[in-house]
């Protein structure tokens, strides 16, 4: 995976020491994906794509400088390195920067899988045959477009002059899902699903049968008269705008800019006291965000960021941690999703693999316990994170009425603030489901949600 | 770099591929920010080549960081045996239009070149832009970025096309946050262009830093309008996000055959005879500028809807084929590790004959709704924008009331059919926007104002 890099990249250290740089990260990140694409009611283009990048970083006298590169030579990654510091001897210093320091990092088995590593992209067709049988058994209106279900292997290794020395590699298999139904008369909306998986055990047979019925309901969706009222949100509403906003409020960093919402609020109740959000980087039924050590080395843990509704703690980097001689607490982040990226300098706080507890109500009994309400799939608007005020369209929705699923419906918009609504709790679902591939939730009943329609 | 790629052509040909092409790709792209008077640089490139291998009607894409003979050869054997493997599963066989080959190098317009600014310059201007936010007592917090994307691709064919083209897009863009007590306010206001640092003549930073702060505080103390069904006069930004989101995507050819709502819908009225809406591979300094596709076909300019006439829809070679139609050359990769996709380029529905003056009379009372956020839509037509501030419309004028940017909702084909006007000038800008189907690309739009009637998602 890395083959002779991390030897360059211990030259290239040795290099920037003898070039005066006062300290060096250099962050590999490697991904190897084997791709098949579905369109329309056939298999696509077949892809195989593999990069091994490389992000420097230089911390000189309180300044930083960042550059990356995909060429992995030692000529080439010193020369990143040149760069990286011209632009730290430019820049003015910044509070609290500094590189992690060397630690223990607890092994973290099961999110490497070498049989499904080695899967042939024949069975990665015959997963994407599966589906589309799954969603035109269910009508022949219904197509796929930009849909792929892809086998990625990835690695990261960071090194750096305090003598952080860690890597990791990781497979996982992972589809983006969409179904389109449409006649003469009618184009329905967009309905999608992701999957993620650490081994090769999803039905795709049933994805698309559900994305299916989904892509029907899509064509028969009826207008709604405007009302306030609870709203379920499933997996997909809950991470956006929900999640979101929940992660970046607990950020170090935005609480030390002012702009975290709940800023002055640690250790004051801040939502419903059956609101519980923990982060679970050693859970291998998690997400992608899965892992034992950072985007800056340092090692991750389990931790309660709300407990019983109460703001137990902000999630630090080593920046943020060193503004407030604080240890980090592992959440430096360069990109959202499951594959690393090598061009983004760790500049994002976010929890690792994000978990909000479940609640004592199963699904059917949230439903059933609704005299008037919607069920949300998925939410698509402007979302303000300082403030948690969203706004926009609720997609895949249905109406409510009498503890009954009734009808599909459009054109509902739907606005209030996360802050507020995770205060207006009226129900927990027992079920888990993973939105996104990131974040692990139960469904949850918001009240008094403003429902406009055309 | 193009000895290579014949040299590769040549050797997927002996391998009895239908088609083959490659790709060579070298993008540089550089964030230099200020955050809080955090200073940041993100600079980097990402170089590689790859390759698409037609045969027997599967197609076979693969990708490498190397841009030596030997591993090309070995990525075009890849797709080859992908494009084999694929090829007995495949019900409905791949064959690309023609087109007409060309040899050409395209270099997008620029007067200072990217590359002959340092970086220190870059750097010294956002330090001394940001001094501007110091006069904002209220601004807590704030972003001041300038980026720059420098591309160089080379993409040929087994038909004959061999396409350099070089493209340089700098970006400027401020937030500021307005804070006092609870109440917590932001507001973002960018440009982007295909040009050179002279953008920065244009627009420079202290402007738009100033311009942020400014909108940022109005936005503290106001509230979201109402919501429902309201008149308003949308601005360049809001009117291109709904001709990119809304229309431009059903017009794609690849979510048309999926069933968008403008399948089977070519010669009839989809909207008012008010509106016009064009994609154009080069207008002036959009940000689109794409002279030939990634496909190597040469780019035509578009007139999606005439008169509230659906008259065509935006291709690949592919499509082409399938629909039977004149390629557009809308194809378009963002990196050398994508396959290039039925992409949009500079999308815009064409100015009318009414002043800004008179839009608001014929809207008589509704809102003037400016500056972005974001937006989305699906093939349904239905789309959301959100929007940064709303100014109130009454009796035909603008008030002093000013309200936070709603987000608008709608069927884009109805809210274009309740066009009541549009504006004379022309104006494309979507700022730091990127158009994110499945893979990035680089895409302006705008348009005239646009008076209609649309669904705010309001307070």
């Amino acid at each position: 995976m890395f083959d002779d890099a991390l030897d360059i990249g211990n030259k290239v250290l040795k290099y920037c020491t003898k070039k005066g740089m006062e300290s060096a990260e250099i962050y590999f990140a490697y991904n190897n994906q084997k791709q098949v694409l579905l369109d329309g009611t056939s298999i696509g283009t077949q892809r195989a794509k593999e990069e091994l990048g490389v992000g420097i970083r230089i911390i000189h006298e309180g300044s930083e400088g960042f550059t990356s590169t995909n060429i992995i030579t030692q000529e080439a990654i010193q020369k990143s390195a040149d760069e990286a510091f011209v632009v730290a001897k430019l820049s003015p210093k910044i509070e609290g920067i500094g590189f992690a320091e060397k630690q223990n990092v607890k092994p973290l088995e099961g999110i490497y899988n070498e049989k499904l590593a080695n899967l042939d992209v024949d069975a990665i067709i015959t997963d994407g045959l599966d589906f589309i049988k799954g969603f035109t058994s269910i009508d022949s209106r219904i197509k796929t477009t930009l849909s792929s279900i892809t086998l990625s292997t990835s690695g990261v290794a960071i090194q750096n002059s305090n003598g952080v020395n860690v890597d990791r590699k990781s497979v996982n298999y992972q589809a983006g899902l969409i179904a389109i139904a449409s006649d003469k008369e009618k184009a329905g909306a967009f309905t999608f699903e992701t999957t993620f998986s650490r081994k090769r055990e999803t039905n795709f047979t049933e994805v698309g049968e559900k994305l299916g019925k989904r892509a029907i309901d899509g064509l028969n969706q009826e207008l709604l008269k405007e009302f306030e009222g609870p709203v379920i949100f499933r997996s997909d509403a809950m991470m956006n705008p929900v999640g979101f906003v929940l992660a970046l409020a607990v950020s170090a960093d935005w609480r030390q800019r002012g702009t975290s919402f709940w800023k002055d609020r640690l250790a004051d109740k801040v939502a419903d006291e059956r609101l519980q959000l923990v982060d679970k980087p050693f859970d291998l039924s998690g997400g992608g965000g899965i892992k034992s050590f950072d985007a800056e080395g340092n090692p991750t843990k389990d931790i309660d960021i709300v407990k019983d509704g109460v703001l137990q703690t902000f999630l630090h980097n080593q920046q943020t941690a060193n503004k407030e001689k604080l240890k980090p607490t592992g959440n430096a982040t360069r990109s959202f999703g499951a594959n690393p990226s090598f061009t983004q300098k760790p500049s994002m706080i976010l929890p690792n693999s994000p978990w909000i507890l479940a609640g004592d109500m199963t699904e059917d009994e949230m439903i059933a316990d609704t005299k008037k309400g919607l069920i949300v799939h998925n939410y698509t608007g402007t979302v303000r994170f300082q403030n948690g005020i969203f706004s926009g369209v609720a997609k895949g929705a249905y109406l409510i009425e009498d503890g009954e699923i009734t009808v599909p419906v459009t054109g509902v918009s739907i606005s209030g603030n996360v802050f507020d609504l995770v205060n207006n709790i009226s129900g927990i679902s027992k079920e888990y489901h993973l939105a996104n591939g990131y974040l692990t939730t139960p469904m949850m009943k918001f009240d008094g949600i403003k429902v406009s329609t055309k | 770099m193009k000895d290579v790629i014949l040299k590769g052509i040549e050797y997927g040909k002996k391998l009895n591929a239908d088609f083959i092409d490659v790709r060579y790709q070298n993008k540089y792209v550089a964030n230099y920010q200020s955050q809080d008077g955090e200073l940041t640089a993100n600079t980097g490139s990402r170089r590689g080549l790859c390759t698409r291998v037609l045969f027997n009607g599967a197609l076979g894409f693969a990708s490498t960081t190397s841009i030596e003979l030997k591993d090309l050869k070995t990525i075009i054997e890849h797709a080859t045996k992908l494009a084999k493997g694929a090829a007995e599963s495949k019900k409905e066989k791949i064959t690309f239009a023609d087109v007409k080959s060309h040899t050409d190098k395209a270099i997008s317009p620029r007067i200072k070149s990217l590359s002959d600014i340092s970086v220190e310059q870059k750097i010294n201007m956002i330090k001394e832009a940001e001094k501007v936010y110091k006069d904002y007592e209220d601004i807590k917090s704030y972003t001041l970025g300038y980026d720059e994307i420098i591309d160089h691709r080379i993409v040929g064919n087994n038909e004959g096309t061999l396409i350099e083209q070089a493209t340089m897009i700098p970006t400027v863009r401020a937030l500021a946050i307005a804070s006092r007590e609870t109440k917590i306010a932001p507001y973002q206001e960018a440009w982007s262009k295909a040009k050179g640092f002279e953008l920065l003549d244009e627009h420079p930073l202290s402007e738009l830093a100033k311009f942020a702060s400014e909108m940022a505080l109005k936005n503290l103390e106001a509230e979201l309008p109402p919501g429902g069904s309201t008149n308003v006069v949308i601005d360049h930004t809001s009117v291109g996000i709904i001709a990119h989101e809304a229309v431009g995507h059903c017009s794609e050819a690849d979510l048309v055959e999926a069933g968008s709502f403008l399948k089977g819908k070519i010669g009839q009225k989809v909207c008012s005879e008010l509106v016009t809406m064009i994609d154009e591979p080069v207008i002036d300094d959009g940000s689109g500028w794409l002279m030939y596709d990634d496909e190597g076909t040469k780019g035509r300019k578009v007139e999606i809807i005439k008169d509230g006439v659906l008259t065509d829809f935006l291709n690949n070679r592919f499509y082409a084929a399938k629909m039977d139609m004149k390629p557009t050359g809308n194809a378009r990769a963002f990196n050398f590790d994508d396959e290039p996709l039925v992409r949009m380029r500079n999308t815009y529905i064409a100015p009318g004959d009414m002043t800004e003056e008179e839009l608001f009379e014929v809207v008589k009372d509704g809102l003037f709704v400016t500056g972005m956020m974001n937006g989305s839509a699906d093939t349904s037509g239905e789309f959301m924008v959100g929007t940064g501030q709303a100014i109130e419309i009454k009796n035909g004028k603008l008030s002093d009331k000013v309200f936070v940017g709603p987000t608008m909702t709608g069927n884009a084909f109805e809210v274009l059919s309740s066009t009541m006007g549009i504006g004379k000038e022309l104006k494309l800008n979507i700022g730091t926007g990127f158009c994110g189907k499945e893979q990035a690309a680089k895409v302006d739009a705008g348009g005239g104002l646009l008076a209609c009637v649309v669904i705010l998602g309001g307070n």
